[in-house]
């Protein structure tokens, strides 16, 4: 079947897409690029690296701007669904929510008027196993964003490896946090995966936090040979 | 694809509490993986999937049986019921309106991802309904239960309580 991958480049949807490409054909990325920092619907840090990433992949990528005003954001993915579907001639939409009832809601909704396939293979998957399994198939992931107590200026621009995911793992006990972050405490970028024909190198960034919330924003970054 | 959003929940849940399971597609089950086992759950499927109709499930018989959504649709339909097209997607209300084994909250929400409910009532006990939509049920004689939402997400007592119960 072929499908078109939501993708913001965060560790979630490299996953979906990993799983994905064992059984089905992912023949293009669609990216939601929202204005709105507090996206209920979008990943927002570094989704701008997202066309990088789709070159490294070896994919061709839809982009889609939006205000990320509530209902309307649904249109904006609603069209990037529509152009998917004419330009690529998709079936179906490959998601990599795994416990956002008000995402997967949303984009079931939009999948079902547009007489698409809706998948999600990260469902209620663990989130300690998720992340394990990030580091068994040796990725190469950054945290972006972190938007929750405890987590702070420390976490930012880190590679998620065993330390950091022991670290997470005991926030996640201590303060209820989900420790990969599928409640919005965090945000991932994916620098390298094993189906990246090329990886992805950080010449520039700029890391902010203040107030329990920060960004590690990729400025400059350059595809390079594995 | 379906197997790790549908199946695989259910599997942790079953695994995580200490039981074991077999996980067959349910066009593959015989009556021997019948025989073999103590209880029967059949899941969801995607929405645009409507292989199950094809099947009759010959192999349902006096097992304890928990279909959910596809696999509620299923047993309604096997038991000589109707289905209707219905669109109910994303997280509604449930009211109980019958006592039962797999679960004792009177009002619950849960996460639908349906488009088909049944809308006659052979052999079935109605245990709980959204918007006035039979939502849960039992079999009047048998073991045999449905879900038309899906309690691996929010409710996953209801399996809990279903591997856990003494018929």
């Amino acid at each position: 079947m072929k499908l078109a991958l939501m993708f913001s480049g965060g560790k979630d949807s490299c996953l979906a897409l990993q799983k994905t490409m064992r059984m089905h054909d992912i023949v293009c990325l669609v990216s939601i690029i929202s204005k709105n920092q507090e996206s209920y619907m979008f990943h927002v840090p570094n989704i701008g690296m997202t066309k990088l990433q789709a070159n490294c992949i070896g994919l061709p990528i839809i982009q889609k701007f939006t205000e990320g005003k509530k209902e309307k954001e649904l249109d904006d993915l609603k069209e990037a669904f529509i152009e998917a579907k004419e330009k690529y001639k998709i079936e179906g939409i490959v998601t990599g929510a795994i416990r956002s009832v008000y995402q997967s809601t949303r984009i079931q909704k939009i999948c079902r008027d547009l007489d698409l396939w809706c998948f999600n293979p990260l469902w209620l998957k663990d989130q300690i196993e998720l992340l394990k399994e990030l580091l068994d198939n040796k990725y190469t992931v950054i945290i972006s964003g972190v938007f929750a107590y405890p987590l702070n200026e420390r976490f930012l621009g880190r590679i998620i490896d065993k330390k950091i995911i022991g670290e997470l793992e005991t926030l996640g006990k201590k303060f209820k946090l989900n420790p990969a972050g599928e409640g919005g405490e965090i945000e991932t970028t994916v620098l390298d995966a094993p189906f990246f024909k090329r990886k992805i190198e950080i010449l520039d960034y700029k890391s902010s936090y203040n107030n329990n919330s920060g960004v590690f924003d990729i400025s400059i970054a350059k595809a390079v040979k594995k | 694809m379906s197997e790790l959003e549908f199946v695989k929940p259910i599997e942790d849940i079953i695994k995580k509490n200490g039981f074991s399971c077999l996980i067959k597609n349910y066009k593959h089950v015989s009556k021997e993986d019948v025989r073999k086992s103590e209880k029967i759950i059949i899941s969801g499927t995607a929405l645009k999937d409507f292989d199950y109709l094809k099947k009759n499930f010959s192999w349902l018989d006096d097992k304890p049986v928990l279909g959910i959504c596809a696999g509620a649709q299923m047993i309604a339909k096997k038991f000589g019921n109707v289905l209707k097209d219905e669109e109910i997607i994303g997280k509604f209300k449930v009211k109980l309106t019958e006592e039962n084994k797999l679960i004792g909250k009177k009002e619950f929400e849960s996460y639908f991802l349906l488009s088909k409910i049944f809308i006659t009532r052979k052999d079935l006990k109605i245990l709980a309904f959204t918007n006035d939509i039979p939502v849960m049920f039992k079999h009047s004689n048998k073991e045999i239960y449905g879900c038309l939402f899906h309690p691996e997400v929010l409710n996953q007592e209801i399996i809990l309580n279903f591997i856990i119960s003494s018929y």
